[in-house]
């Protein structure tokens, strides 16, 4: 198991948008999680990558364990140690306008880990390389299209070596002919045995990359399971619902059809 | 206009313009650079302590902002040189104009960064965070080079304004542009005569800063996103 949450929950305020999730993640595997606006998708992942800290629970990522709880908290040293475990992809990619793709790419090595230059740029050309952006290094970021902005995204989330790659739903805010190009990188990472957990609402991919499937609403995991236990065989309504609603044929196109 | 007359004003343009420039070169250009450039420093760290999540930095901070932009600057010049000696500190008028430009530019500057900094998208910190930087690291290497960029406009504006308000040094005696026109106003009775040649010294002189901080916001201009 790589990842670990255990009894994890978050509160605005008086309000419980989170919780409790209990949850296991083997190494290597991809989870996909689904579900409607506000389920606390995003919450749960910024939950994994410290950017939320959770009001109460334990955490752990490899080796690593962080508690939270009322009374106590970690300190900023171990809640920075963590969040170099985990790499994030967000929505709106949030690269950093004043530095060219590679330099994005550098920077977190070179500031967080204190890698030497050429050591950090050597990494950061294999990683742009691997999501074929090799010709685009010199490139500020609004030189390039929301599909190269997105998988200069994704290598900067690479580029410290992390065990979990998050993705925050990467394909949500881009020109639908521009989706592809990201999906098809996250398909090839999930092919490389690394471990990643998504949030989005593209079901035909989680359906063809997803080891597992959770579904949430209200802040709770509803249903878990393969892609096919959960969109085909599911037994709530609330997850057939918004399957049906989302991608109507998905279910069909899972099951295998024979004809005589 | 009779010649006489002609004949006087064009005799004392000629021997003001070298006292005026003189007062130009050593007072008024070295007071602002001087008042500019340690405002510009102190601004930062007021800046920096007025967004911190840390109320005894934040509080002070904010604390002498509303002062220092609630009180005419004049009021405090004059008590720093006519108000301190009455409580053992005596500063020369070099000394006390330029603290007084100082402490004013970095109230003013400090809410010019402060907003540059804030209006930052929260994105590119949680991308910062996310990489596993710390909060001043964030601040250093994400954060601040793009406030500078945004800052740049204002700043340039800050400084051609200071320029101005560095007048007040003839009012703690120094002959600074202003103050060198003041005196030959005197002692020639030409008020209108040598406050012209002032002002137009000032237009002159602002004109090209004005000049030089477009050229600087062209070159440095925000980003495209």
């Amino acid at each position: 198991m790589l990842l670990t949450l255990q009894g994890i929950t978050k509160h605005f305020g008086k309000v419980k948008v989170l919780g409790p999730i209990d949850l296991e993640l083997p190494k290597g595997t991809t989870t996909v999680i689904i579900g409607p606006s506000g389920s606390g998708k995003s919450t749960l992942l910024g939950c994994i990558n410290l950017l939320e800290l959770p009001t109460s629970g334990t955490i752990r990522v490899g080796e690593r364990q962080l508690r939270f709880s009322q009374a106590e908290k970690p300190s900023a040293k171990a809640i920075l140690d963590f969040r170099r475990q985990t790499g994030t992809v967000f929505q709106g990619n949030y690269l950093f306008p004043h530095m060219t793709a590679l330099e994005n790419v550098m920077i977190g090595p070179i500031t967080a880990r204190r890698l030497n230059r050429a050591d950090a740029q050597a990494r950061a050309v294999a990683l742009l390389e691997q999501v074929g952006l090799g010709g685009f290094l010199d490139r500020y970021p609004y030189q390039l299209s929301g599909g190269q902005q997105q998988r200069v995204g994704i290598a900067r989330a690479m580029s410290m070596e992390p065990q979990i790659l998050l993705f925050d739903e990467p394909t949500s805010a881009l020109d639908p002919e521009l989706v592809g190009e990201v999906l098809e990188v996250m398909r090839a990472l999930s092919r490389s045995g690394i471990t990643l957990v998504v949030v989005t609402h593209e079901l035909e991919f989680a359906s063809r990359v997803a080891d597992r499937v959770l579904f949430m609403d209200k802040g709770s995991i509803l249903e878990s399971g393969t892609p096919e236990a959960v969109f085909v065989h599911s037994r709530q309504e609330r997850v057939r619902q918004f399957v049906g609603r989302l991608a109507p044929g998905i279910a069909s196109s899972l099951v295998p059809t024979y004809s005589i | 206009m009779d010649p006489e007359r002609l004949e006087r004003i064009m005799e004392i343009i000629s021997m003001s313009l070298w006292p005026l420039l003189k007062g130009t070169i050593l007072y008024t250009i070295p007071i602002s650079l001087l008042s500019y450039v340690l405002g510009l420093i102190f601004a930062l760290g007021v800046a920096l302590a007025g967004i911190s999540a840390n109320p005894y930095l934040r509080i002070p901070s904010r604390a002498y902002v509303w002062i220092i932009r609630c009180t005419p600057i004049l009021v405090q010049l004059f008590i720093i040189f006519y108000g301190l000696p009455s409580v053992g500190l005596l500063l020369s008028p070099f000394a006390s104009i330029v603290i007084a430009l100082t402490i004013s530019e970095a109230a003013y500057s400090s809410e010019i960064m402060r907003a540059a900094i804030l209006s930052i998208p929260n994105g590119q910190w949680r991308a910062g965070y996310a990489l596993g930087m710390s909060k001043s690291q964030n601040l250093i290497r994400i954060i601040l080079p793009q406030s500078i960029r945004i800052c740049i406009p204002s700043l340039g504006n800050q400084f051609i304004t200071l320029f101005k308000t560095s007048s007040l040094a003839a009012l703690v005696t120094l002959p600074d542009l202003f103050g060198a026109a003041k005196l030959i106003a005197a002692s020639t009775f030409e008020p209108m005569l040598l406050y012209l040649i002032a002002g137009t010294y000032y237009l002159i002189l602002c004109s090209a800063l004005t000049i030089w901080q477009s050229r600087l916001e062209r070159r440095f201009g925000a980003y495209q996103t």
